[in-house]
């Protein structure tokens, strides 16, 4: 088990992190560029000397400040994959791999690469040199080289950041095999939300220096501490709100738009909270079945635009009043759009979603969830709610 | 052959074309025959020398007077031992300039440089002031029975003090020129400094250590200035090839020309090194393989093969001559689409 509290600086950019990885567990890094991922991978490898701190890997004290005590990073027993690889580009794939197993007896680190290069399939390249490589055959390359001194932990940053598409998720699950094969800790940089996802048994959030949420993925995707980490993982649409009743069941929230009802969460009827909505599990209802639904929290909306990312389309909508009160437009009709809703492409064709604007939308129940309020806008409440807030 | 000389004079013509398009004929005219007249300022005296000393049919007699022989051996075992003496002494101070940051590290560069803008009688007058028998330090060493000054002790003090900057200059580029995370990397690979430094930094700055030393031992072989002002001109100790030149030149022109034939020969030869560090085979960029299709996984056996002057060669040697600029990446992998012309 790795553990590590740190405090370290760059500049004038501040980073403080505490963090634990199991044996055989994945903890994701996940932020924005310049949250200071980086730094932090950077030392817990020992080749950024953090201000203040303490890491411990499997009881064995690698940094203590306030003991003095600070292992080098050639023996920290961890393996480190920088975002540009940092291949050696003036030895071969083979010497590569080889580089760190200079003190071992020679058959022995031949047999070690071997059987690495095998695995990784970098067998047929073995004399190439890194610049004679793809990126995804680089990056292998570096994972087959930081492999081989055995480390405890596997520190990645940022591995798939230069490679396309494809190759991102080839490698996704190639990672995930060695992973189980080799049994490490692995501690992995992204701001890629699929990759986070994938890999993380653990997500710690890091915006701006703070690890702002630490969780299983499905915790940091579904229940956002803040809106930072809301926008961060792309739960876009949140809206300022207020508890109307609560009850066994749930609750009910109301915003300035809608009312609906959530499961239960602990806020006592008149807390103003923030209602975070995931765009993809709003579901899409025409007009007509708003009678014959077993739906429940439907809104009205119109489509404003809409955004087609291949298998995905995002669509605009603009709510029209509470689905109750008629289909008067709502008042804040400053805002483009209310709502963003993720469609795939199945559902997108089968429901003709291009021919037909105006849509009931139901925000199901997985799809909610209630944070206490940290926007800036206060919710201006209808009078018949503010009244209902007041009194309950 | 021709093809390539035709092509070239082609695209020559049609370079000037475009640049000099509206150019009064009259400034062109003018700046093309001062460009000849320079060239010729330089090549002249060059065939000349080189014309008188073998025309006479001197050259090979001379080479065998105890003059020019004893310079020669003087000079080659000199100047070979103040290269020797930089790169022990420079190569350190080189990498501690390229990576780390301390205070007074602006002040040392400059001091390093310093040598390369002074003119080299002054240092032999402050070599003396300094290693003399009465100098601030010669005084005690004198004491304690140690004489510098007109030994070929300071005859290789002259030229590292001349000299040895070049070669700081280069490797400091050449240092710098290593990407910093190849090092980090090998440190978490478990390598130790030092290994670290031959195993990654060396063989990746080697066409500019080269660079710098070739540099350097030419400037060393050249010292006159600072040489014979500190270490005086005595034949068989302190009388280097220049310091021979001129002692010859009114007693025994065939030597001094001789010598300086000798010279000529090396300086170009010294050219033909420092070409071929720094764009020749050593810095040789190899093909972009990154172009090529992405073959992943399964498909690696498909990609392109190896191509054949793939040996030996890393594209991201940067050599820096060491009166060009202070960063050493404006002359970057320039190369790399050269190769094949």
């Amino acid at each position: 088990m790795l553990e590590a509290e740190i405090e370290a600086a760059a500049g004038s950019f501040r980073l403080q992190a505490r963090l634990a990885v199991e044996r055989g567990r994945t903890l994701v890094l996940f932020g924005p560029s310049g949250s200071g991922k980086s730094l932090l991978l950077r030392s817990l490898a020992g080749i950024h000397r953090p201000v203040r701190g303490r890491i411990t890997l499997e009881g064995r004290t690698l940094l203590d400040s306030v003991r003095g005590i600070e292992v080098p990073p050639q023996a920290r027993q961890l393996g480190y994959v920088p975002q540009s690889y940092a291949l050696f580009p003036h030895l071969t794939v083979r010497e590569n791999v080889a580089f760190g197993l200079r003190r071992l007896p020679a058959g022995e680190a031949a047999r070690r690469v071997a059987a690495l290069l095998d695995t990784l399939q970098l067998a047929p390249l073995a004399e190439r040199r890194p610049r004679q490589l793809s990126g995804g055959q680089q990056q292998r390359v570096a994972l087959a080289r930081a492999l081989a001194v055995e480390p405890k932990v596997l520190l990645l940053d940022e591995p798939f950041a230069a490679l396309d598409a494809p190759l991102r998720r080839l490698l996704r699950r190639e990672l995930q095999t060695l992973r189980h094969r080799f049994g490490f800790a692995m501690l992995f940089v992204t701001h890629d939300l699929a990759d986070a996802c994938a890999l993380g048994d653990e997500i710690a959030v890091l915006d701006n220096g703070q690890i702002v949420q630490l969780g299983p993925p499905r915790e940091v995707l579904y229940r956002p501490a803040s809106p930072a980490v809301a926008r961060l993982t792309g739960m876009r649409n949140v809206f300022p709100a207020r508890v109307v009743a609560a009850g066994e069941a749930g609750l009910e929230v109301a915003t300035e738009r809608f009312t609906v009802r959530t499961p239960p969460y602990p806020f006592a009827p008149g807390t103003p909270v923030d209602l975070y909505v995931r765009p993809e599990h709003v579901v899409l209802i025409r007009p007509e079945h708003e009678h014959d639904t077993h739906r429940t929290n439907l809104v009205r909306g119109r489509i404003v635009d809409e955004l087609h990312l291949g298998p995905i389309h995002t669509l605009y909508f603009r709510l029209i009043g509470p689905s109750s009160g008629g289909y008067q437009e709502s008042a804040g009709a400053a805002a483009a759009y209310d709502l963003e809703v993720d469609v795939a492409a199945h559902p997108y064709q089968a429901l003709h979603v291009a021919g037909r604007r105006e849509w009931l939308l139901s925000l199901t129940p997985e799809a909610l969830h209630l944070a206490p309020a940290q926007l800036d806008t206060v919710p201006a409440l209808p009078e018949v709610l503010e009244a209902a807030a007041t009194a309950g | 052959m021709w093809g390539q000389v035709v092509a070239f004079a082609r695209k020559a013509r049609q370079s000037a074309q475009i640049a000099l398009r509206g150019a009064p004929p009259l400034l062109v005219l003018g700046a093309a025959g001062g460009a000849v007249a320079l060239l010729a300022l330089l090549l002249l005296p060059l065939v000349a020398l080189v014309w008188r000393a073998v025309a006479g049919g001197a050259l090979l007699p001379a080479l065998r007077e105890p003059l020019v022989m004893d310079a020669l051996r003087l000079s080659l075992v000199t100047s070979t031992g103040s290269l020797a003496l930089g790169l022990l002494l420079g190569t350190p101070l080189a990498y501690a300039l390229a990576r780390f940051s301390f205070p007074g590290r602006g002040l040392i560069e400059a001091l390093v440089n310093l040598p390369i803008v002074l003119p080299p009688a002054v240092a032999g007058i402050a070599l003396l002031m300094a290693f003399g028998r009465r100098g601030l330090l010669g005084g005690p060493l004198a004491a304690a029975g140690i004489t510098l000054a007109f030994t070929p002790w300071a005859v290789v003090l002259a030229q590292c003090f001349v000299a040895v900057p070049f070669y700081v200059r280069a490797a400091r580029a050449g240092f710098a020129s290593v990407d910093r995370e190849l090092e980090q990397t090998a440190y978490t690979l478990g390598e130790t400094l030092p290994a670290t430094f031959w195993r990654v930094t060396v063989p990746l700055a080697f066409p500019s250590l080269l660079t710098g030393a070739v540099l350097c031992w030419a400037r060393a072989l050249g010292e006159f200035g600072a040489t014979i002002m500190f270490a005086g001109s005595f034949r068989g100790r302190t009388q280097t090839m220049p310091l021979a030149i001129y002692a010859a030149l009114e007693t025994d022109l065939g030597a001094a020309l001789a010598l300086g034939t000798i010279l000529v020969a090396t300086s170009l030869l010294v050219l033909a090194l420092v070409h071929v560090a720094t764009r020749g085979t050593l810095a040789r960029a190899l093909p972009d393989v990154a172009t090529a299709p992405m073959s992943s996984m399964g498909a690696v056996e498909r990609s392109t093969p190896a191509p054949a002057d793939a040996r030996g060669a890393w594209g991201r040697s940067i050599p820096s001559l060491p009166w060009s600029s202070r960063s050493a990446s404006m002359q970057a992998p320039v190369q790399a689409g050269k190769r094949d012309a």
